[in-house]
């Protein structure tokens, strides 16, 4: 069975996307793969916060 | 092979999840403090140490002196409350303003109290402000 590939990206453009997970290594995965899915576009944010207990979080948005 | 080195506009401080704006150094102190466990069975005359707790802070020196950011500091200094304070490497890509964070190995963050702010103001120039934050807590 062919498989179509979806033309609808996993985010907005222009709107942030908080990106959560138990270890700094997860959200550093998961920003990674935003970037990959937003090529050619401008990242903006992406600072992984430690709020002291645990999670690890971030907000990132991309603009054309 | 050559060594990868960071640049220090590279290096930058953020505050609430944001790059510190406009700012022109930012100092990073991580420190450890130490107890003397040296006993008489000691060898060598060597002195030995242990950790007994560990402490960090982040300085940000001549941050945007407009009156919002002053303003805005000194209600967070009042406060006493935490916020979520640390570096990264930043990416130097056009229309960013250098303050898109690069998710380096090296970045940490963790809560933070902002302790010190100083207010520098010459005749004819525009005020200089800086700013320390001091961790409390763990650093991730």
């Amino acid at each position: 069975m062919n498989k179509t590939k979806t033309e609808t990206p996993a985010f907005e453009v222009g709107k942030p996307i908080k990106v959560e997970a138990a270890t700094r290594e997860e959200v550093a995965e998961k920003l990674k793969a935003l970037r990959k899915d937003a090529e050619g576009m401008t990242a903006q944010g992406g600072f992984i916060e430690y709020d002291g207990g645990e999670k690890f979080s971030a907000v990132i948005k991309f603009v054309k | 092979m050559a060594l990868t080195k960071i640049m220090g506009q590279n290096f930058r401080a953020f505050v609430g999840g944001s790059a510190v704006p406009e700012a022109t150094n930012c100092q990073v102190t991580i420190q450890g403090n130490l107890e003397d466990s040296t006993t008489k069975d000691s060898e060598g005359g060597w002195n030995e140490e242990q950790m007994t707790s560990k402490q960090w802070s982040v300085q940000v020196d001549d941050v945007d002196a407009s009156l919002a950011t002053l303003r805005a500091l000194i209600t967070r200094f009042n406060s006493d409350s935490k916020t979520t304070v640390g570096w990264d490497q930043t990416e130097t890509t056009a229309g960013t303003q250098n303050r898109t964070a690069a998710n380096a190995d090296f970045a940490r963050s963790g809560s933070a109290i902002l302790n010190d702010l100083s207010i520098n103001a010459n005749n004819r120039t525009t005020i200089q402000v800086s700013c320390q934050y001091q961790g409390s807590g763990a650093l991730a």
